[in-house]
């Protein structure tokens, strides 16, 4: 399916994404021109460098910028990502907008947060607020590695805000995003069934490789089906904008492909959790970490549950389940 | 539509196909209500492939060589798509030319498909399968079922079980064990016609109350050595053949069967309800993680390359798909399938009874998640 200059480019990805993490990372990929490549080619370049950092446990600043160059700010303007549960970073009150949002690995020192504020006909406002009005608190969670900061602020309600409109470029920034996160989620699985895979094959019980008695296999099969299945929603979706998509179905592709991705990965976790047991469970083992960046990010910009609720809700407005994709 | 015609593009056919199906929905609507009975279902089915085959839809996506008009595969899997989306058939039927027609055209003699596949597709017969016996399920390669040469002709005396359709049929696609070993390697094929002496078939009913599959008995049936498909002995490579093309234009259709139902039980649900919408979601991303796996498959078998193990992870998630959907109609529905007995409630219960099934015919999901795990992670087998 890949072409040779897709083959090539993956393997130098797949080397610069386990070479380097997070400050380094961000400026490895840099040189290696990835800015130019997601305005250019995005659907080669993001599945390479999300699946590249799932593979090797990785973060760097890809994920701003994909929302940065899907709203199309400069880089010195961080889009905040909302937390978890809600679909917007700016909620509207009586006389000020209140900002709750989450910046992961972003680049250093912007001096522009952009806001989507939700408005109740579900379309959005897109507010570009100075970082110096904001409150940003650094938080450890369950996965430090992530170099993730909490931003907090109350504006006044009169701040300066464009209308992104009914078909918003806030949509685009979900849409891509879910899309970049679902490859990500799919390098995780990959990496962790890697890791209980080998242990199946060179740990011996009862004096057999444990990887031959059926209950092992069935879960690791299970898990390599569950990412199989991540695998082909996350390439059915593709970048907004891809002229031969509708944008009802490239935003209701990348709200499946990070569905399934999410909780894909959640069952991934689990079989490959349990076949790893006890040496699984140390901090030595290095699945912990997969593990736990799977599990915060299925969370970001929805997690499965909320999706389902949000692709059924569309189905239910449509009055029908469309093909979306088609031979 | 007539042979000679250059093959048209797959986005072409499917709209001229669509057109024609909105002009001919006279002839292509069922004359019954919801499922009909069996032989109501069939004599429509018949009628439906008569009409296709002649105006040329039926015969696009096989080789010209057996009565065919060429082109793409994927032109079958689009023709069953566009048929079953508008319940114009039902997919259960409808896939019975596609389970057993390859395998015709690729291992019976060209004469014999060349007479026989025309007739298939044109609904003049309908083919059944005779592979599984009492003791011979998932373990196959265990069957009793033994063909004996006596000059020109084998003889066959056994026992199959779950034959759909055989009391309808007109002809069988047998495993017969014909060498003197153990296991998938002594096994030999043969395409039986139904009217032989020795041949008798008797319904069982499913617990959705359908006749639709049989016992039949086989006691010394006289089958000429022309009959064998493939080679003598190569009767398991055949068998996986069969299996491995359900995972093609047939799972597709299935596919779109299974949208259809979703799209009428959405119509129903307030868009504000937050349980029902989750639900229908879920079910929803089933049915797209199967149809965004299948869709590459499709591509695949197009381009030549049966798939083998890797479509055993297709089987896996169209039998997910299968369940999730009629067990969310089953809750979004609110007792019609356990309490009513209108119309659409039989049709649902009939549908959602079926769905128990997918996870246990054309291989159990354990026998799948044993391909994958041994053939596609290459773990050991155990004792």
């Amino acid at each position: 399916m890949d072409s040779e200059e897709e083959a090539m480019l993956r393997t130098t990805v797949a080397e610069i994404t386990r070479n380097d993490d997070g400050a380094q990372l961000t400026s490895a990929l840099d040189q290696f021109g990835w800015p130019d490549m997601l305005a250019t080619n995005p659907g080669l370049a993001v599945p390479a460098v999300f699946q590249g950092q799932g593979v090797a446990g990785t973060w760097s600043s890809a994920f701003h910028d994909v929302l940065s160059s899907a709203v199309e700010v400069d880089p010195n303007t961080v889009v905040l990502i909302p937390w978890p549960g809600s679909n917007h970073t700016g909620v509207r009150g009586a006389s000020t907008i209140q900002i709750n949002g989450i910046i992961s690995g972003g680049r250093p020192n912007p001096s522009n947060a952009l806001v989507s504020v939700g408005e109740q006909d579900r379309s959005s406002t897109l507010i570009g607020v100075p970082m110096s009005e904001l409150t940003v608190r650094n938080v450890n969670g369950l996965d430090p590695e992530l170099s993730t900061s909490l931003v907090t602020g109350s504006i006044s309600y009169q701040a300066k805000g464009e209308d992104a409109g009914d078909l918003s470029r806030w949509d685009c920034a979900l849409a891509n995003g879910r899309w970049a996160l679902s490859h990500q989620l799919i390098g995780l699985m990959d990496a962790m069934q890697m890791l209980a895979l080998s242990h199946a094959l060179e740990r011996s019980q009862f004096g057999r490789q444990i990887g031959s008695f059926q209950a092992i296999r069935h879960r690791l099969a299970e898990a390599h089906v569950a990412t199989e299945a991540a695998r082909s929603a996350a390439y059915a979706a593709r970048p907004f904008g891809h002229p031969s998509w509708e944008r009802f179905d490239a935003s209701m592709a990348s709200e499946l492909a990070k569905l399934i991705s999410g909780r894909s990965a959640i069952k991934v976790t689990a079989h490959c959790q349990q076949v790893l047991a006890g040496i699984g469970f140390t901090s030595d083992h290095p699945f912990h970490r997969f593990m736990k960046r799977a599990v915060v990010l299925e969370r970001m910009l929805g997690d499965a549950e909320q999706l389902a609720e949000s692709v059924g809700r569309r189905l239910a407005v449509l009055g029908e389940a469309p093909r979306v994709i088609d031979l | 539509m007539s042979t000679g015609e250059p093959a048209p593009a797959v986005e072409g056919f499917r709209s001229r196909l669509v057109e024609w199906i909105e002009a001919h929905l006279d002839q292509l609507v069922p004359p019954y209500e919801n499922h009909g009975t069996t032989d109501q279902l069939l004599d429509h089915q018949r009628n439906v492939q008569r009409l296709l085959f002649d105006e040329g839809w039926m015969r696009w996506g096989w080789p010209e060589s057996v009565g065919g008009l060429g082109g793409t595969p994927l032109y079958r899997a689009v023709l069953g798509e566009e048929l079953t989306s508008r319940a114009l058939v039902h997919t259960a039927a409808f896939s019975m030319p596609e389970v057993l027609g390859p395998a015709v055209v690729r291992f019976a003699s060209q004469d014999i498909a060349r007479a026989a596949i025309p007739r298939l597709l044109r609904g003049d017969e309908l083919w059944c399968q005779g592979f599984s016996e009492p003791e011979a399920g998932s373990d196959l390669g265990s069957l009793k079922t033994r063909a004996v040469q006596d000059g020109n002709d084998w003889v066959i005396t056994g026992q199959k079980l779950w034959t759909s359709w055989a009391h309808h049929a007109t002809r069988c696609i047998v495993l017969a064990r014909t060498e003197a070993v153990s296991g998938s390697r002594g096994i030999t094929a043969f395409l039986v016609d139904m009217d032989t002496a020795g041949v008798d078939v008797r319904p069982l009913r499913t617990m959705a109350d359908v006749d639709e599959f049989c016992e039949t008995f086989f006691d010394e049936v006289r089958v000429p050595s022309a009959r064998v498909l493939g080679a003598r002995g190569e009767g398991w490579a055949v068998a996986q053949y069969v299996l491995a093309c359900e995972r093609g234009p047939i799972f597709w259709q299935r596919g779109a069967w299974l949208l259809h139902h979703l799209s009428e039980i959405v119509r129903d649900v307030n868009p504000e309800d937050r349980y029902s919408t989750r639900l229908i979601g879920e079910a929803f991303a089933d049915v797209y993680s199967f149809r965004a796996r299948s869709r590459l498959t499709q591509m695949r078998i197009a381009e030549g390359h049966l798939q083998g193990a890797e479509s055993s992870i297709d089987k896996i998630l169209i039998a997910a798909a299968d369940q999730s959907v009629f067990g969310t109609a089953k809750t979004i529905l609110g007792g019609l399938i356990e309490l009513d007995d209108g119309p659409k409630a039989d049709r649902y219960r009939k549908e959602w009874l079926y769905s128990r099934a997918a996870s246990i015919y054309g291989g159990t999901a354990e026998i799948q998640r044993d391909i994958v795990a041994g053939q596609l992670l290459h773990l050991p087998r155990g004792n």
